[in-house]
Order: structure tokens, then C-alpha cells, then sequence
């Protein structure tokens, strides 16, 4: 009975656990993508005012974000050494898959079709693409924080009724 | 290059020449070239446009790259012979791909480090070598100052009222903007130094471009290149 007892808090305790993860998880996105957001936003400044090329662009940029988002310019501005043997968009794309692991995979698809416009025609064109991003980066995250409270609370629910369920089970 | 490239290796090619920025070298690219690190590389492929505005290249059929070539003759023996008393305008000649950058920049250099301010119109950034941190690839000497990415006449007006030059430097006369600039800058009392697409100094007559400079004694002396069995000969006229 008291092995019985132990199992059943321990997957409550489990479920509990992984509803708190889930919304970690959704927390963590929301902050990613808000990051990105501000950061493609500078990034569109700089170009617009002062046409900067993309390796101190980069490397700017990583000076001024955090988290995730640094680490992908940082990451990016390390690896653009390699230049000259692999195109821009590839490094641009790997970087992101490897460091943005928080976003959604629509938001990764986004972010990776952006470095097939960067650096390859004149300014204006690059500046439609980061705006287009934007929008829908932006629509995106608005949309989650809406979601946000709702998913969190039904996260939480479900994981401790999934617990509940499992300690009426095994007692 | 002899062995034909294929377009992707093209496109790797540019994208490390304009650090993947296109943007920022369309200006030179409607030139027909773009500088990297002190290297001119030449462009042809299809050009896409809009409004008669060049927007980038929609693909790349061939690239000339020339790399500079490290000065071989005696640069001392050369300055002491433009030098003699002092130094007075000076055009250097040669047909292209004759060392006529090479030379100017060796000249730049020593002229520099003997004292002299000197300031350089490097429109192509090819005397310099400036890449995209700003960084200088080529050393020009300590009185050196350098303009880049400008074209030669507006900035030959600007080094005249910004840096108190004694010595004005640029390559390849080509425009009339150009003799304009070069004009106004020895009527300031400004030495110049440049170089001019032509052979011997006895050319340089047959162009309309260089004939008002001639006769205007712009320049007082031409240094000649000539290349014979590979060995480079650098001769001194007076104009």
C-alpha cells in the first residue's frame, strides 16, 4: 500500500511537473519571439539609415539582445567567416535551426525564407522582406499572448487531472 | 582564372567580395566592378534594374578578378627622382594592367613617410584596400589620409577644405569631373599625383581629357612605365 501511495504522488507530482514545463515552454516562446521581433526591428533601422554591411550588422546586433537571439547573431557573425565557400542563406538557415529551438516551426520557416532576401539585391527589396517578417512574427506572438493565460491554466488542468486520474487508479 | 566557373561558385565568389551585402557595393557595381581587400573584381552577368537603377545582378556569367601586385623596383630611386629638388605634380603612365596602381601606392607610401601630408581620393578603394570594418589592407605611410568609396572630384574638394593637404593622390583620370577636380585642386596649390590610361607621355595629347590638363601644366612630369621580358622600366619626363 505505501509503494502504491509513493507511485501515485510521484505521478502526480510528474503531471504537475510537465504542466509546469508546458507552460515554461509557451512562456519561453513568447519572450523568444518578442526578442526576435526587437531585433529584426533594429536590424531594419540600421540597414535603412546606414545600409551596414551583414557581418556588422550582425555582430551589433548581438551585442544588443539576449537569450536565444544573441546567440543566434552571435553564432551567425562567428560563422560568417565561411563566406565565400557556403552561400549566406545556408549559414543564415543552419544558425537558425541550431539556436532558435524555442519558436514554433512556422515562425523557424519565417525566419529561415528572411536570409534568402538578405544581402542579394538593393535595400528596399530587403527592407520589404524584414517588414513582411515582422508582420507575421508580430501576428504570431500577439496570438499567443492571447492564448497564453487560456493554455497555460488548460495545461496546468490537464496535467493534474492526468495525475488525480492516476493516483485514483493505483489506490 | 582558365578553367571555366560554374554560377554557384560565381555567386560564392560575390557574395565574399561584397560580404554578402550586395546593398552596399551597388555603387560600384553599376561601375561594372566591386574592390575587396585591395582586389578589383570585374562583373558581367544579367543585370536586373528598376527605373534605370541597378538592383543587383539576377546571375553572374564571368568574373575578372586582378590581384595587386607587391611593388618590385626601387622605390627609393624612383622617389629621389621625382623628388629632385622637390616634389611637383606627376601623372604616371602605362597601357592597364601595366603597374600603374602599384606604383602610385608605393609612391603614396614613401611620399607619406618622408613627411609630406598626403591625401588619397581612393575612389575604388583599391589603394587602400579598405574592407568592411574600416580596416585599411594596404599600408600608405603615416602622413597618409585617405577618402574612400567618394568619387575623385567631390572628394578632392572635400580633402582641399577638410585636411590641409600638400599632396593630393588619385588613380585613373577618366572623367571629365575628374580634370575639373584636379583643375580646381592645383589652382589651390596643392602638388597632384595621379595615373592616366597612356602609353608614353607623348600620347597623352592624342586625348582630349589630358590635353587640357597639358595645357593648362597641370602636371609638370610623367613617370612611363614599360614592361619589357617581364621586367618592369620606370622612366622620368618633363611635360
Amino acid at each position: 500500500m505505501k509503494i502504491r501511495l509513493l507511485g501515485a504522488f510521484l505521478a502526480l507530482g510528474g503531471s504537475i511537473m510537465a504542466g509546469l514545463i508546458y507552460s515554461f515552454c509557451l512562456s519561453s516562446r513568447i519572450a523568444t519571439l518578442r526578442k526576435m521581433c526587437e531585433a529584426l526591428d533594429l536590424m531594419y533601422i540600421q540597414l535603412e539609415t546606414r545600409g551596414e554591411k551583414l557581418p556588422r550588422l550582425m555582430l551589433f546586433l548581438s551585442e544588443r539582445c539576449n537569450g536565444e537571439v544573441e546567440s543566434f547573431f552571435s553564432s551567425l557573425y562567428k560563422r560568417l567567416d565561411r563566406l565565400g565557400k557556403e552561400q549566406f542563406q545556408y549559414i543564415w538557415a543552419e544558425t537558425a535551426e541550431e539556436t532558435l529551438c524555442r519558436l514554433g516551426t512556422d515562425e523557424l520557416t519565417e525566419i529561415k525564407h528572411l536570409g534568402e532576401m538578405l544581402g542579394r539585391t538593393e535595400l528596399e527589396t530587403q527592407l520589404g522582406a524584414i517588414q513582411g517578417t515582422l508582420v507575421f512574427l508580430r501576428s504570431n506572438l500577439e496570438m499567443l499572448r492571447q492564448e497564453y493565460p487560456q493554455k497555460k491554466k488548460l495545461g496546468l488542468c490537464l496535467c493534474s487531472a492526468v495525475g488525480l486520474l492516476l493516483i485514483i487508479v493505483l489506490i | 582564372m582558365t578553367e571555366p566557373s560554374g554560377e554557384r561558385e560565381l555567386e560564392l565568389i560575390m557574395e565574399k567580395a561584397t560580404q554578402a551585402s550586395l546593398h552596399s557595393s551597388l555603387t560600384q557595381l553599376g561601375e561594372g566592378y566591386v574592390s575587396y581587400k585591395g582586389i578589383r573584381l570585374g562583373v558581367c552577368g544579367k543585370i536586373s534594374e528598376r527605373n534605370g537603377q541597378l538592383k543587383g545582378y539576377s546571375s553572374y556569367s564571368s568574373i575578372c578578378i586582378r590581384i595587386p601586385a607587391e611593388f618590385s623596383g626601387d622605390g627609393q630611386q624612383i622617389l629621389k627622382m621625382l623628388c629632385s629638388p622637390e616634389f611637383k605634380s606627376t601623372v604616371i603612365l602605362s597601357p592597364p594592367g601595366g603597374g600603374k596602381t602599384t606604383l602610385l601606392r608605393e609612391i603614396i607610401r614613401r611620399l607619406s613617410d618622408s613627411g609630406l601630408r598626403t591625401a588619397v581620393v581612393d575612389e575604388r578603394q583599391e589603394l587602400c584596400g579598405g574592407d568592411s570594418a574600416g580596416g585599411n589592407f594596404f599600408e600608405l605611410g603615416r602622413c597618409c589620409d585617405v577618402l574612400s568609396g567618394v568619387d575623385k572630384a567631390r572628394g578632392s574638394i572635400m580633402l582641399l577644405r577638410g585636411m590641409n593637404p600638400q599632396i593630393i593622390a588619385m588613380d585613373e583620370i577618366t572623367k571629365p569631373e575628374d580634370t575639373e577636380a584636379l583643375l580646381e585642386a592645383a589652382g589651390c596649390g596643392v602638388e597632384l599625383l595621379a595615373t592616366a590610361h597612356c602609353s608614353s607621355a607623348s600620347d597623352l595629347t592624342k586625348r582630349p581629357i589630358y590635353r587640357r590638363l597639358l595645357s593648362e601644366g597641370i602636371f609638370r612630369q610623367a613617370v612611363e612605365i614599360s614592361n619589357t621580358a617581364g621586367k618592369r622600366s620606370y622612366r622620368r619626363t618633363e611635360l
